[in-house]
């Protein structure tokens, strides 16, 4: 978009109000999934008369000015945020809950404990430690949603350069035991980057083939058994729950294939910047997907995407997001999308690991609560009993 | 007493303008900045946020600049977490709080702790000094998550009297004071044990004279000595107890504002707590001197 960073007047940027409630966006390319992108909050308006006359006070209760269900009532750091019933809006009738308080808790164990002694009504933070004993509740939901964590190889340097080495890492990963025994949070095992149940979209399947296909690529590769691959860093984020993947993924590479993987834990914010320097050789990783599409993992490893960080490039695979962004027949784009995702499966920089889960406990008080793929719970379908 | 003052005022600027002026070149020393995130940001969105923090000048001139707007307008300016709030108003609003959960802490160790540890001290060696003092003993020795972590399960769903986290009445203070009190009030008991008393005694004092005439005088020496910088610690607010009882205070800000690379608010919360703790001693001096004259003040 050249209209970005003011290259283009606002004139010739295919925006425009005809009418007070009406925004008519003029597309250079057929957009398929335009109406998911533009539902996304990074959408959402904001008055920019209120911001050019406030400047960064223009948040505060008395000033902001949205056009939701609900409006601004207080906001405390480290406390909450009161959301009140907006009076002026056009569904203010059939909203139910008059005030909300979000609560902002920093431990998952106190969210847990607020629940339980009738403080909260719903909460979305529960220890892994606690889900076994709270499945089966009527209050406790669980649910797939679209968000995938993976393996992501730098492929600048050997031994991540050779496809088959990716490839025998990729097959020789125990999934449903890492899902069953160490996550334990309600994932799946993937073999597709893009989570499954999204309309219209059937995931590329992975490679077939467990650990003999996987020693014999290695073996192909010149690493028989293991012996003379280097030691590889695994690096990851210094969390207690992502220490124990690293770990079980070391062990379980270690016993299927002979190589050895040490775990490399960073501070999160350095973490990131080594991705992004590439300073890494094997990371772990994960994506949630902003909108219900599945270009929004697979714009991911575009050649020059930001996000790639795995130094992996395909013309071909490019060209294949390109078309498919331009292509207005949806069955026809799906196809190119999954011919795209089983390249990236085949030749790219990445191993699915699970799609993640979801958990919600939520009062039996409070009605018209649904669990689904992005997780949006809109509050102005909710009520108290 | 007035030079002293003035003195001691210099000192502490002059300390806060050094401690300024490490945590400044240090924080940026580390890798990854504030606005590093999963996804990445377009170079033209990189580019405004940069001078808009004035991230894109040189290093020598933005340190110019914030230790004008911090020393000399008192401004220490925006956080880089949460963007539309100044550090001064983040700290107005957190500090009260952990500062109210502070003193009800210190008022809970100076209860428990100065009558148990003048019990203790005119009666040592008896059976009720060695109980006390194992008691206590074990209020240091347990760390306040642990016992923070008791507290709950035994008031909040046992016996059902207190609320298990949160910030709204006085009654959610009562846990999390008494996970901050105790091992506070361990700290008391421990100061009071001193030679004092025990000289006391050797010379025939009888237990209630010992009380009254020394220890009470003599012993607050120690008592005064460990609270000052402990208040510093406990007013700014602890990050384990305010983590697990929800309190909105400004204790996790020291943790999580370095992580963040938040730069304006972890300087916000370090200069406070510097200052804070340089005043507290120079008190503690001021106290010092009146209770004891012998006591210099240098």
């Amino acid at each position: 978009m050249a209209g970005r960073a003011g290259a283009l007047p606002a004139g010739q940027v295919g925006l425009a109000a005809p009418r007070p409630d009406t925004l008519v966006v003029r597309l250079r390319a057929p957009c398929a999934c335009f109406l998911a992108l533009t539902a996304h909050f990074s959408c959402a308006p904001v008055r920019q008369d209120v911001i050019a006359a406030h400047g960064d006070a223009w948040t505060d209760p008395d000033k902001i000015v949205g056009n939701g269900p609900y409006r601004l009532a207080l906001r405390r750091v480290r406390d909450r945020v009161r959301l009140v019933r907006n009076e002026q809006h056009a569904r203010a009738a059939a909203t139910r809950l008059q005030v909300i308080d979000a609560l902002a808790i920093d431990s998952k164990a106190t969210a847990l404990n607020l629940y339980l002694t009738g403080d909260a009504d719903w909460v979305n933070a529960i220890p892994a430690a606690a889900l076994p004993r709270l499945r089966g509740r009527p209050d406790f939901f669980l649910n797939t949603v679209l968000a995938t964590n993976f393996l992501r190889f730098n492929v600048t340097a050997p031994p991540l350069d050779d496809a088959r080495v990716r490839r025998a890492i990729d097959l020789a990963i125990d999934r449903a035991a890492l899902c069953r025994f160490v996550y334990r949070s309600g994932e799946e095992p993937a073999r597709s980057l893009v989570p499954p149940s999204l309309p219209g979209y059937t995931p590329a399947a992975g490679g077939a083939g467990g650990c003999d296909a996987a020693r014999a690529l290695l073996a192909e590769a010149g690493y028989p058994e293991g012996r003379g691959f280097p030691e590889l860093e695994l690096l990851h984020a210094a969390d207690e729950s992502v220490r124990a993947v690293a770990e079980a993924l070391a062990a379980t590479l270690q016993q299927a294939l002979g190589v050895r993987l040490r775990p490399a834990p960073q501070e999160f914010k350095v973490y990131l910047d080594s991705q992004k320097q590439l300073r890494y050789q094997v990371c772990l990783g994960m994506w949630i997907g902003d909108y219900p599409d599945p270009a929004t993992f697979l714009d991911l490893f575009a050649s020059d995407a930001g996000a790639n960080r795995t130094g992996w490039k395909s013309a071909r695979y490019d060209d294949l997001l390109r078309q498919a962004a331009a292509e207005r027949d949806a069955a026809r784009r799906a196809g190119l999308l999954r011919e795209a995702e089983e390249l990236l499966l085949r030749e790219g920089p990445i191993a699915p690991i699970c799609y993640r889960g979801q958990a919600n406990l939520v009062s039996p008080r409070v009605l018209g609560f649904t669990t689904n793929l992005l997780d949006l719970h809109p509050l102005e379908l909710l009520a108290l009993r | 007493m007035l030079i002293y003052v003035l003195r001691k005022l210099l000192s502490v600027a002059l300390l806060l303008v050094l401690v300024f002026t490490g945590a400044f070149f240090l924080m940026r020393l580390a890798p990854g900045g504030p606005f590093d995130a999963e996804r990445a940001l377009p170079p033209a969105i990189e580019k405004s946020i940069a001078a808009r923090f004035q991230l894109d000048q040189p290093l020598l001139v933005q340190y110019g600049s914030y230790l004008a707007d911090v020393f000399l307008r008192g401004d220490l300016r925006p956080s880089f977490s949460y963007r539309d709030t100044s550090v001064n108003q983040i700290i107005a609003e957190t500090l009260p709080r952990s500062a109210a959960l502070g003193a009800a802490a210190l008022l809970l160790a100076l209860l428990l702790g100065v009558p148990a540890g003048l019990l203790a001290a005119a009666r040592r060696g008896r059976a009720r000094d060695l109980a006390l003092s194992a008691l206590f003993a074990l209020g240091l020795a347990v760390p306040n998550f642990v016992l923070a972590t008791v507290l709950v399960l035994l008031f909040s769903f046992v016996l059902r009297w207190c609320p298990v986290a949160g910030f709204s009445s006085l009654r959610h203070l009562g846990l999390p004071s008494r996970a901050l009190g105790v091992p506070l009030a361990a700290g008391v008991l421990e100061a009071l044990g001193s030679p004092y008393i025990r000289t006391a005694r050797a010379k025939g004092l009888t237990p209630r004279a010992v009380l009254a005439r020394h220890a009470l005088r003599a012993g607050l020496v120690p008592v005064v000595t460990y609270l000052g910088p402990a208040a510093a610690a406990i007013l700014t607010g602890s990050l384990v107890v305010e983590k697990i009882f929800a309190i909105p205070g400004m204790g996790s800000f020291f943790v999580t504002s370095v992580m963040n690379r938040d730069y304006t608010l972890a300087m916000g919360v370090l200069l406070l707590y510097f200052g804070l703790l340089a005043l507290l001693n120079a008190l503690v001096d001021i106290s010092l001197h009146l209770i004891d004259p012998r006591v210099e003040l240098r």
